[in-house]
């Protein structure tokens, strides 16, 4: 090679580098960039839908290619798991209404939120464990704020922390920045539930060596704060450890929610606490 | 047909370049994890800083720097990385790539090894640091690095193999 394109591709090299390295200060710095992010980001939104597109084709054969009977099979486990929500639903019925009934006697407001929410799906594979964070595909235009909640089928996911007009950046609850208000169910010990960048595990920081918590026991929302709704389930107290100078415990949990195996989550749009006075 | 006229093969030169590397970035929006077992996508390969790389090291064509300039914010929009890290990252390895000798015999194939597993801990190193400056993110198990670096270097095998079929030289008339 002549020494003339060499110094040529060492210019480019520095120019590119140089764009580059203002690219990520202007992000981290202004919002200046995030209009070409925003339109490059549509363009991946599609790549990754026609990537992944072999997973709709998959269900759609397994389904055309089921047989009459695994169908009826499957519509009678369906029913009959259907029977069995219908059955928890009734008690559910009963119980809340217990629960008004129990709250009118004691002269104690009802706080009963009505949850909305929006299903937003990842658009962006999660590429490494040692990430916290996925890039769903609902954004501003779906009526998404910067804070929600949001949840999976099994507990707690995490919270949006960015809103752009179609995608939204959702840190996991795992994340060392997300702090959760929670509630031990049995005891009723509130406290704070954080993430300390490991998938597998979060953790309650400074609980009283006397607290009422013990292995196994389950976490739920508190509804402080605001964000979190009342009540959704976080996860189970894995191990109880003692600090080094011997006053407090270390509560290990470990999170309910599935997050690195979850294509569809919900994000809470809006809490409407219904204010019933009490008689 | 005759044999300077090849089907369905790629052109040594910065179409063909192009062309592997937008390959690269739909084979990395393939979230194929969510069927294997969670210790599987420790094994991520980085499959454009592989495509750059050999595309670099391994043909003759004078690689445009623009090309993995590109394809870097594809993937900082699909991965979520500050905006022009895999950019930088990616430019960074094709001018590696175009400096390392190309691959005649063993000898020279171990030194790319070298080279690619130089680069690829040197992307990750730089994604993670990046990461815990810009988002206060906590730097990851020593054994997710050695992971994905061996999972990059295990796949380098298998791109070798298929680009070294799939392209021709530039003078050979390629039809699709």
């Amino acid at each position: 090679m002549s020494a003339a394109p060499q110094t040529s591709n060492v210019h480019t090299l520095v120019s590119l580098c140089s764009v580059c390295l203002i690219c990520i200060s202007l992000e981290h710095l202004t919002h200046f960039v995030d209009h070409p992010r925003q339109f490059i980001t549509w363009v991946t939104l599609g790549v990754q839908r026609v990537a992944n597109g072999y997973e709709d084709v998959f269900r759609f054969s397994h389904n055309y290619f089921s047989d009459r009977n695994e169908l009826l099979r499957r519509i009678d486990e369906l029913e009959g798991e259907l029977q069995q929500s219908s059955t928890h639903n009734a008690q559910l019925r009963t119980l809340e209404e217990s629960n008004v009934e129990l709250r009118e006697l004691l002269g104690i407001q009802s706080r009963e939120p009505t949850i909305s929410y929006v299903i937003a799906e990842l658009a962006a594979p999660i590429v490494s464990p040692a990430r916290d964070e996925v890039t769903v595909n609902r954004g501003l235009t779906h009526g998404i704020k910067e804070g929600s909640a949001v949840l999976d089928a099994s507990g707690v996911f995490g919270q949006v922390v960015e809103v752009l007009p179609f995608t939204s950046r959702v840190l996991m609850v795992t994340d060392k920045r997300i702090a959760v208000p929670v509630r031990v169910e049995r005891s009723g010990l509130h406290a704070i539930l954080t993430g300390v960048g490991d998938s597998k595990h979060l953790t309650l920081e400074h609980i009283e060596v006397t607290a009422d918590v013990t292995e196994g026991d389950l976490l739920i929302t508190s509804g402080l704060g605001g964000t979190y709704p009342y009540g959704y389930p976080v996860g189970l107290v894995t191990t109880l450890e003692f600090d080094e100078a011997g006053v407090a415990i270390r509560v290990s949990v470990e999170p309910f929610a599935k997050l690195h195996r979850r294509r569809f989550i919900l994000i809470v749009t809006g809490a409407l606490y219904s204010e019933t006075p009490a008689e | 047909m005759s044999p300077e006229h090849c089907i369905l093969k790629l052109p040594q030169n910065n179409i063909g370049f192009i062309i592997t590397a937008a390959l690269s970035v739909f084979l990395s929006a393939i979230d194929g994890f969510a069927f294997l077992p969670e210790f599987v996508s420790y094994f991520s390969p980085n499959i454009a800083l592989l495509v750059c790389f050999y595309w670099a090291s391994n043909t003759n064509t004078n690689v445009s720097l623009l090309v993995p300039f590109g394809t870097g914010f594809f993937l900082d929009s699909l991965f979520v990385y500050p905006f022009g890290l895999n950019s930088l990252i990616l430019c960074l390895i094709t001018y590696l790539g175009m400096k390392i000798p190309k691959r005649e015999n063993k000898a020279i194939l171990k030194f790319q090894l070298a080279g690619l597993g130089t680069a690829s801990v040197f992307a990750e190193l730089l994604r993670y640091l990046s990461l815990m400056f810009f988002e206060g993110t906590t730097l990851p198990s020593p054994l997710s690095l050695v992971y994905s670096v061996i999972g990059t270097l295990v796949t380098w095998v298998l791109v070798v193999f298929l680009l070294d079929r799939w392209l021709v030289p530039e003078e050979t008339e390629v039809s699709f």
